[in-house]
């Protein structure tokens, strides 16, 4: 800003500088005329006025040019006039003043050049051309005196324009660190959303998994909310900064893609029902259905926009009605996208009207107290509608309610309307709410709902009514809320044969209906009355959700989840679980590619920030491979960091979505629906037990896992199966593989996966370790290692780490040639094992004692001196760090290690506790005193 | 006793309450407004608001521009009335300040037979000059005069109503076409404060404010009410366009030193009216005895 105010005060001083500097043409012109100057003279004027001319008012021109020639061409003049009407004097104060006006430039080495000639023009009259009288002392006198004037002015002029370029600089440096101050604002902002975000993650899936537990006592369970409540609090604030700081410094970006409304209404409308909770408020709905199907803006912000006025409305509605009205209004270059919610709330009165919209400003503060929020929401709504291109305006009375109202511009991709009923004709629909507190309301907006979508539908105010009409009317669908259905069923159960009847119920109602009587939760709205009307299996569009169910299930869908975070990983995983997917994971870039090689998926979730190769370099990799499956392979983005256009850079980094962490229900089910495919997606089967089968707490052990499959499509308890032969448990240990993998199902799709992959693998380790390709060996028996421990083959993996540890501590030689054939012999065996199980089809259920003792029989892993101080030093580094979950996995990857006979499990899980305690410093006690036990050995 | 619709152009600048109460239907004009992605079009009053308009002003949009209705939105104009109404007065804004006087009556021709149950009248006047004309229109019908009698007293009431604004900026009137670009250029010469009338029809430069805004404005109220004796004292209405709260005061304790009017009724310009004249514009309106 500063830096163009400069620009131009120079711009429009060289206007002025070349406006004087034509008077003073003008003169010396009018002098060489009436004198008869020789006409040389004027042809030299002629020519600087045009180029001078030229250099000033041509846009492109730079200022410098045009001080330069004009620089150039005033001492030819002057010194022209000197020479031609041989007197010094004039030209002196000539030379000053074309000096003064030089000076606008501020180009300090061409007014000291200037000066220069200037001061040698005086001297070259004065003593060469002797065009100066100095014959008399007064003469003398008088010519001394007005050079020490010239030569005074000019140095005047010179530390004047010094100073003023020094300020310059001292604005732009001011300028710069402003500047700078500001990129460190947005990076500090972007970090700290990553870093808030994360454990934000961490605190509300957690309290998700733990609130789907069915044993868990009231009181935990209100504490449990709680914590979710006030973390999601906390995020919506956190988001609300970021947001508004990304407006503040003009990096907000928006993603202009195609979607359709009824997503967005659905996701906006069943958050909203959740936050009324059990307010006394009835959210009503009245939305367009001819609004075209294929809208493109950006989803995620008008989403948001939505969102933020549906809140603010239940926030500040004590009790009676929030209405969301959504229409358009056709134009050629699309839409525009109508939406007000209104409320009859606590009303804005109109100079507080006037600061609504004002950034961190909540109205009526005092009233207001105990209503949560930053003031920031309105301002940041109203900073998207205007980026959007969009307005946004209230209408408000004190104490009656307020409606906020707002209109988008909207290209449109496709005209046809987003939602409408198969066979119009054929339906005869009739609503019925007693309720009267909003009878007019209701009657209006199902009236108009009939209208809109060209079908006969009635609202009519009473069950006697009803039944009265029923007779003489056979109405095809009939919507009633649990009330009416409570006071009526066997009338409405009646009915059934020939007629369908949708009961509407509250979220926080629990009533039971008869067979054959459907169920939608309120509020009943266009989506979910045309779903029913047209028969619909997909429950997307009856608005079943709640806090922790989901709206589909897709057992067929094969996911993998990509984070290095193994907690994330957990949290992950335990949202996808209701969806009974197969879902795989990996803790690494490389590691996701290697099993995207080997498996097909319909889905990948890849976190963006990991250790060694992040998502993004990940991403590219998959997408540069020459199949067309894996540049069509949906691939969304993890991430904590929604600060700077990361969206944008996800997007162009090859992902096709993103989802922010902590990852949310409703943002989950959005990404599932629209990248899954269709044929996948099935609605979930009521009749089933409440949970599926909840994957075994995460072990110590499987904390390092780095493939788990977890099929989650079966709800029977996993079946136990002894093997085969007694001897082949110390290969295969089928208990233990089944207890990471979840049931036997996925364990056997796994272990066949393992067997088919042994094939490829044994050869190409052998490959390796003959090749002394140890980067490469190492990635081998590293993954031999995970997926050998996920089968039950823990002698094989533990076997395998140790050559994994020697590759990366540089040990690896020819001498650990014989350690590889054991490995391979036993990966052999364990595939003969592996066979084996797979050929039988009888599964009889395996003794628990013989596992017990399977477990006390496989021995400890001695490990070298080496091997041990790595260890150490990377549990140490994890305590430095302050990161527990890392000192966890050491501890468990140290597990089934000893050195010079005495188990090393005690001494890394005790500091791993420690590190959990958050006391760093006495894990690293309890690691030194390990530490010192070897060196005195 | 013929059911008789009133209806009228946006830019009567009617408030909605009133348009509502009295069952008077409007037709809305269009606003442009655009951002670095998009030029939006926007309907009047539903779409967008005079606040709207002077937020986006004050962001420093581009300059507004206008649409009038066109003659086939005018035609499924009345047809709609017409469904309810037996006989149609549409009061339009001035023909020599707009072309919607002139796209409703060329509406007319695609009416057939219903046009003769629409009347047009040229108001020759804007803003609530135009409302002004409305008011006595509703008040004729609700007192039971027929369509006929309501228009020759609204043809013969133009020429007794006093039409002016005040606007620190002549750029937005020269920029929607509403006045000359050697009137915007004297204003513009002398940066100075202008007071337009409505003449002959015509959006007419009065006189020139020169000076601080606040001071202009007051100047610009006590001049137009210089000689009360000639005003009805029935009514003065003050339209304005995002005029402070302390401007307003001011204007209404002149008024109220006058003591002469017996309703003072202070409106705020339409989304339409607001783009035509900028922000901070006053109007004063009134009718002559």
């Amino acid at each position: 800003m500063i830096f163009s105010l400069v620009t131009i005060d120079k711009k429009v001083a060289g206007k002025a500088a070349w406006a004087i500097y034509m008077i003073g043409h003008i003169l010396i012109g009018s002098m060489a005329y009436l004198n008869q100057w020789p006409i040389w003279v004027t042809t030299i004027l002629a020519i600087d006025t045009v180029v001078l001319t030229v250099l000033t008012f041509y846009p492109k021109c730079p200022t410098k040019y045009q001080s330069i020639f004009m620089m150039l061409f005033s001492f030819t003049n002057i010194l022209i006039f000197s020479i031609v009407e041989k007197n010094v004097f004039p030209a002196m104060l000539a030379f000053l003043a074309m000096a003064i006006i030089l000076a606008v430039y501020l180009n300090e080495m061409l007014l000291f050049i200037y000066s220069l000639l200037s001061i040698g023009a005086v001297i070259f009259h004065t003593f060469i051309l002797k065009s100066v009288d100095l014959s008399t002392s007064a003469n003398i006198t008088s010519f001394t005196f007005r050079f020490i004037f010239l030569f005074i002015a000019l140095f005047f002029l010179l530390v004047f324009i010094r100073k003023m370029n020094k300020s310059r600089e001292m604005m732009l440096e001011s300028l710069e660190a402003a500047k700078t101050a500001e990129q460190y604002k947005s990076d500090f902002l972007a970090n700290m959303s990553h870093e808030i975000r994360t454990p934000m993650n961490a605190i509300i899936g957690m309290c998700e998994l733990i609130l789907r537990e069915d044993a868990l006592s009231e009181s935990v369970r209100e504490n449990c909310f709680n914590i979710q409540s006030s973390g999601r609090n906390l995020l919506a604030i956190i988001n609300d900064i970021l947001d508004f700081s990304k407006i503040d410094s003009g990096k907000m970006e928006l993603v202009y893609e195609e979607f359709s409304i009824a997503s967005t209404l659905n996701d906006v409308l069943n958050t909203a029902e959740v936050r009324k909770g059990s307010k006394d408020i009835k959210i009503l709905v009245d939305i367009d259905p001819n609004i075209p199907r294929g809208l493109v803006g950006d989803e995620v912000r008008i989403r948001q926009i939505i969102l933020n006025l549906m809140t603010n409305a239940i926030k500040f509605t004590k009790e009676g009605s929030v209405t969301l009205t959504v229409s358009y209004s056709a134009q050629d270059y699309g839409v525009n996208l109508l939406v007000s919610v209104t409320d009859t709330g606590i009303g804005i009165t109109e100079e507080n009207i006037e600061t609504l919209f004002t950034s961190f400003r909540q109205v009526d503060t005092k009233k207001n107290r105990s209503v949560e929020g930053t003031g920031l929401g309105l301002a940041i709504s109203k900073n998207l509608i205007k980026k959007m291109g969009g307005h946004i305006d209230v209408k408000s009375k004190y104490g009656v309610g307020s409606e906020f109202h707002f209109v988008i511009p909207l290209h449109v991709t496709r005209r046809d309307p987003f939602v409408a009923v198969k066979e119009p004709d054929k339906i005869h629909a009739v609503a019925c709410f007693e309720e009267n507190r909003f009878a007019v309301e209701k009657a209006r907006l199902f009236n108009r709902m009939g209208r809109k979508l060209d079908v006969d539908f009635r609202y009519i105010e009473s069950m006697e009514k009803l039944k009265a009409d029923h007779t003489a009317q056979h109405y095809t669908h009939i919507f009633v809320g649990s009330d009416e259905y409570l006071k009526d069923c066997d009338f409405l159960e009646n009915t059934l044969k020939d007629t369908q009847v949708f009961v509407v119920q509250d979220r926080i109602d629990d009533i039971s209906l008869a067979k054959g009587i459907q169920r939608i939760y309120s509020p009943l709205y266009v989506l979910p009355v045309v779903s029913a009307l047209n028969q619909e299996s997909s429950v997307f569009n009856l608005n079943e959700q709640s806090n922790s169910t989901t709206h589909f299930i897709a057992p067929k869908a094969k996911i993998l989840i990509v984070d290095d975070n193994v907690i994330n990983l957990k949290v992950a995983m335990g949202l996808m679980q209701p969806y009974h997917m197969q879902i795989l994971t990996a803790v690494s870039g490389p590691e996701a590619i290697r099993i995207l090689e080997s498996a097909d998926f319909d889905l990948v979730f890849m976190d963006h920030m990991m250790a060694g190769m992040d998502g993004v370099e990940a991403t590219s990799i998959i997408r540069s491979k020459d199949d067309e499956y894996y540049k069509k392979l949906p691939i969304i983005a993890l991430t904590a960091n929604v600060a700077n256009g990361a969206r944008e850079m996800f997007l162009s980094s090859g992902f096709n979505d993103f989802l922010a962490k902590p990852l949310e229900l409703t943002a989950l089910d959005r990404i599932l629906r629209h990248h899954l495919p269709k044929k996948y997606i099935q609605a979930p089967i009521k009749a089933e037990p409440k949970k599926p089968a909840e994957p075994e707490p995460v072990k110590q052990e499987a904390v390092k896992q780095e493939v788990v499959m977890q099929e989650q499509s079966k709800q029977e308890p996993p079946k136990q199966e002894p093997l085969p032969e007694e001897d082949t448990s110390l290969l295969l240990d089928v208990e233990k593989g089944m207890s990471y993998i979840g049931d036997e199902e996925s364990y056997r799709e796994i272990l066949s996966l393992y067997v088919e992959l042994a094939a490829e693998k044994v050869p190409l380790i052998k490959e390796k370790f003959e090749q002394k390709d140890w980067k490469d060996y190492v990635i081998e028996v590293h993954a031999l290692k995970s997926t050998s421990l996920n089968v039950g083959a823990v002698k094989l993996s533990e076997l395998a780490k140790e050559l994994e540890l020697a590759g990366k501590a540089g040990k690896l030689d020819d001498s650990w040639k014989e350690k590889n054939e054991v490995v391979i012999k036993l990966y052999e065996k364990v595939i003969d094992a592996a066979q084996k199980y797979l050929g039988e089809n009888a599964s009889p259920q395996k003794e628990a004692e013989s596992t017990e003792e399977a477990g006390k029989s496989a021995e400890l892993t001695e490990i070298s001196v080496d091997i041990l101080r790595e260890y150490l030093k990377q549990a140490k580094d994890a305590c430095r760090g302050f990161d527990s979950d890392m000192a966890a996995q050491i501890a468990a990857e140290v597990s089934g290690c000893s050195f010079g006979g005495e188990p090393l499990k005690d001494y890394f899980e005790k500091a791993a506790q420690l590190a959990e305690d958050f006391e760093y410093e006495a894990a690293m006690q309890e690691l030194t005193t390990l530490e010192s036990k070897i060196s005195a050995n | 006793m013929k059911k008789i619709g009133i209806s009228t152009d946006c830019l009567s600048d009617l408030p909605d309450s009133y348009l509502l109460a009295h069952n008077i239907d409007i037709m809305r004009f269009y606003i442009h407004t655009t951002n670095s992605k998009f030029t939006g079009k926007f309907k009047d009053g539903v779409e967008i608001t005079a606040r709207n308009v002077l937020e986006y002003l004050e962001d420093g949009g581009e300059m507004p521009k206008t649409r009038i209705a066109v003659s086939e939105e005018y035609r499924v104009f009345f047809q709609k009335n017409l469904k309810e109404y037996d006989e149609i007065i549409h009061i339009a804004i001035s023909s020599k300040a707009s072309l919607s006087y002139h796209n409703a009556t060329e509406s007319l021709q695609l009416l057939g037979e219903d046009s003769e149950r629409v009347t047009v009248i040229d108001s020759g006047h804007l803003s609530m000059g135009l409302g002004l004309m409305v008011l006595k229109a509703v008040e004729m019908r609700d007192s039971g005069k027929t369509a006929a009698e309501i228009v020759e007293a609204i043809e013969n009431m133009r020429s007794m109503i006093s039409s002016s604004f005040f606007v620190p900026t002549a750029n937005h009137l020269y920029h929607n076409g509403k006045i000359s670009k050697s009137v915007k250029n004297v204003c513009s010469f002398f940066r100075s404060n202008a007071v337009f009338f409505m003449k002959d029809r015509k959006i007419t430069l009065k006189s020139l404010q020169i000076g601080n805004y606040e001071k202009a404005v007051l100047r610009y109220v006590r001049s137009e009410l210089r000689h009360t004796e000639k005003i009805d004292k029935k009514m003065l209405i003050i339209t304005h366009a995002g005029c402070p709260q302390k401007i307003i005061s001011q204007i209404l304790a002149v008024i109220e030193k006058k003591g002469y009017f017996d309703e003072v009724i202070v409106n705020k310009a339409s989304a339409t009216f607001t783009c035509n004249t900028g922000p901070a514009m006053i109007g004063l309106y009134y009718v002559y005895k």
